[in-house]
Formats: structure tokens, C-alpha cells, sequence
């Protein structure tokens, strides 16, 4: 079995240790490791391609669960393609502490860019294009994604 | 009776990503390919009454017959579809086709878990995805034909 400790500390080191913070690149990793989750994570469950919301409710019980070892604690949406995915104990910030809130946001970017990446990745695999974006307006170490699906029909997948 | 079983792995643009012929055909490549194309239709057909009957099998079944050949389909939910060609005359049961099917998209699943494959490539070139199939070819959509060979002494 894996120390999930260790590989939480790891990520994390290895993310800001190739100062990813600020730039793409931790995004378009994240987008690439969520793709390819998303694979084997949908291997026994048929999903319709054109159902973001079955997508984002897989993505919040099933997938949450497998990486994050928990649900998503709040689902909101305006049902007109914007989902709000709320998790009051965000896995790989509760490893973060600091005095300094500010100090603490600038620090885990990189972590909230390849979490994003990820879920734009798994959600690709499936046929919804979408613009992720993390937020942490919630009380640390809470955090928020704000999940915007393009309506428009298009074929790219990255 | 000789089975022909012949795959194909269409990707999210409909592209083959992946195509294998096996046996006596291997000289009719191309037009197998378009008895494949023909049959995508089907299988949108298949994934839509799917989708509005919210069925939970990715087995999609007998697709069409056409001429000498028995079309089978199977459909994921990332929008990857296996199509299998078969020769009419060798008859093989659902349970067959769908151990077939799973074993190829097992396959496939483990070909895209590994970072080194790009996700946007139009072509699977890797060889150990080709030896999966292969296997998986030969355990489901072959009949025993000889008893297996003795094994090598190592």
C-alpha cells in the first residue's frame, strides 16, 4: 500500500520545487493526469457524453473519493453550466500551515493549478470542455472550484 | 473453421487509432476499413438509444451484417469505440465477444495510464498494446484449434 503522507508531500514538493507556481505548466500536468484517471475511472461505468452534470456528480462521489480519499462536501449549480464544487478539508492543503494566510495562498498556487489541470482533464475525457478555476475564500484549508462548461460544440481535446 | 477477427479502435474523432487484421484476410485491409467506417453510424445510433435509455453496458452487440462479415461494437464512456469483424461462419457467443471487448478496453485503459503515451497521437503504435489484443484475439474469438505447444525448457 502507499504512504498517502509521503505521496501528498511529494506532489507537493514536486510542484513547487520546479516553480510551477504561476505559470501553465501545472495546469497542463494536472490536465494530463486527470485525463488519463479518468480512463481507468470510468472503465465499469457508462457515461453519457453530452450530461455534464452525471459528469460532475461522478467527478464529486467517484473520482473525489479516489484521489482525495473523501466526497465533495457541497455541489452547487446554476444548471445553466456552472458548477461550483465545495470541499471544506482540502487533501492537499491540509499539509499546509503558515502564519501568514497571504503567505500561504501565494505558496500553494502551483498545488491549485494541477488541481484544476486534473479536473479539467477528467472532464475532457468525457466530452465536457470546461475553464476551472480554485478559489480559497473558504476558511483554510477549504477551497473552492468553480467549474464552467462550454456549451458550444467543439472537438479538441486539449 | 477459420475465424477472422479483425479490431479497431476509433478515437474521439472517429480517426482509427488502432487496426489489426489477423489470418486469411490480411490481404483486405482496406476493405475492411470500409465495412468499419460504414458501421460507425451504428454505433452513434447505438451510443444515442443508450444514452436515452440510460442502459449501463458498454457491450453494444451485433452492429450489422454485412456481406460475409459480422460486425460487433462496444463503446466507453470517454468516447472510444471497438469495432469487431468477424467472419459469419464462425459463430461465437455474447460471452465471447463481451470477455473480447473487456480485455481490449483493459488494454486500452492501461495504455493510457502510462504517462509516456501522448494523448493527443493518431496512431497506437505501442507493441505491448498490439500483444494484448492479440491475446485477447486468440483467447475469446478463436476456436481451440491444436493442443498447445509444449513449453520451451528454460
Amino acid at each position: 500500500m502507499i504512504s498517502e503522507a509521503t505521496f501528498d508531500l511529494l506532489l507537493a514538493e514536486a510542484i513547487h520545487s520546479r516553480g510551477l507556481s504561476g505559470s501553465d505548466e501545472a495546469e497542463l500536468q494536472g490536465f494530463e493526469v486527470g485525463f488519463r484517471l479518468m480512463e481507468r475511472a470510468s472503465q465499469t461505468r457508462v457515461l453519457v457524453a453530452d450530461d455534464h452534470l452525471e459528469a460532475i456528480k461522478f467527478l464529486c462521489k467517484d473520482m473525489w473519493i479516489g484521489i482525495f480519499g473523501k466526497q465533495i462536501d457541497k455541489l452547487q449549480t446554476n444548471h445553466r453550466g456552472v458548477f461550483v464544487l465545495k470541499d471544506y478539508a482540502f487533501r492537499w492543503l491540509t499539509r499546509h500551515s503558515c502564519a501568514d494566510e497571504a503567505l500561504s495562498r501565494a505558496r500553494t498556487q502551483g498545488l491549485l493549478q494541477f488541481s484544476c489541470g486534473l479536473l479539467r482533464g477528467a472532464l475532457a475525457n468525457l466530452g465536457s470542455q470546461a475553464i476551472v478555476t480554485a478559489e480559497l475564500s473558504l476558511a483554510y484549508p477549504a477551497c473552492s472550484f468553480n467549474i464552467q462548461i462550454h456549451t458550444l460544440p467543439c472537438n479538441i481535446t486539449n | 473453421l477459420a475465424t477472422t477477427p479483425r479490431r479497431r479502435v476509433a478515437g474521439k474523432k472517429m480517426e482509427p487509432l488502432f487496426f489489426r487484421v489477423y489470418e486469411s484476410h490480411a490481404g483486405r485491409e482496406a476493405y475492411l476499413q470500409n465495412l468499419v467506417v460504414c458501421s460507425l453510424d451504428v454505433v452513434e445510433e447505438c451510443v444515442a438509444a443508450r444514452a436515452s435509455s440510460g442502459g449501463q453496458d458498454m457491450y453494444l452487440g451485433l452492429l450489422a451484417p454485412i456481406d460475409a462479415f459480422r460486425l460487433y461494437g462496444y463503446a466507453t464512456s470517454t468516447q472510444i469505440k471497438f469495432i469487431a469483424v468477424v467472419d459469419e461462419t464462425a459463430r461465437h457467443d455474447e460471452a465471447a465477444l463481451r470477455k473480447f471487448f473487456v480485455q481490449c478496453h483493459d488494454a486500452y485503459v492501461t495504455y493510457i495510464l502510462n504517462p509516456f503515451t501522448k494523448l493527443d497521437a493518431t496512431q497506437i503504435t505501442a507493441a505491448s498494446f498490439r500483444a494484448k489484443i492479440d491475446a485477447a484475439a486468440n483467447a475469446h474469438l478463436r476456436p481451440p484449434a491444436r493442443p498447445p505447444s509444449p513449453p520451451t525448457p528454460s
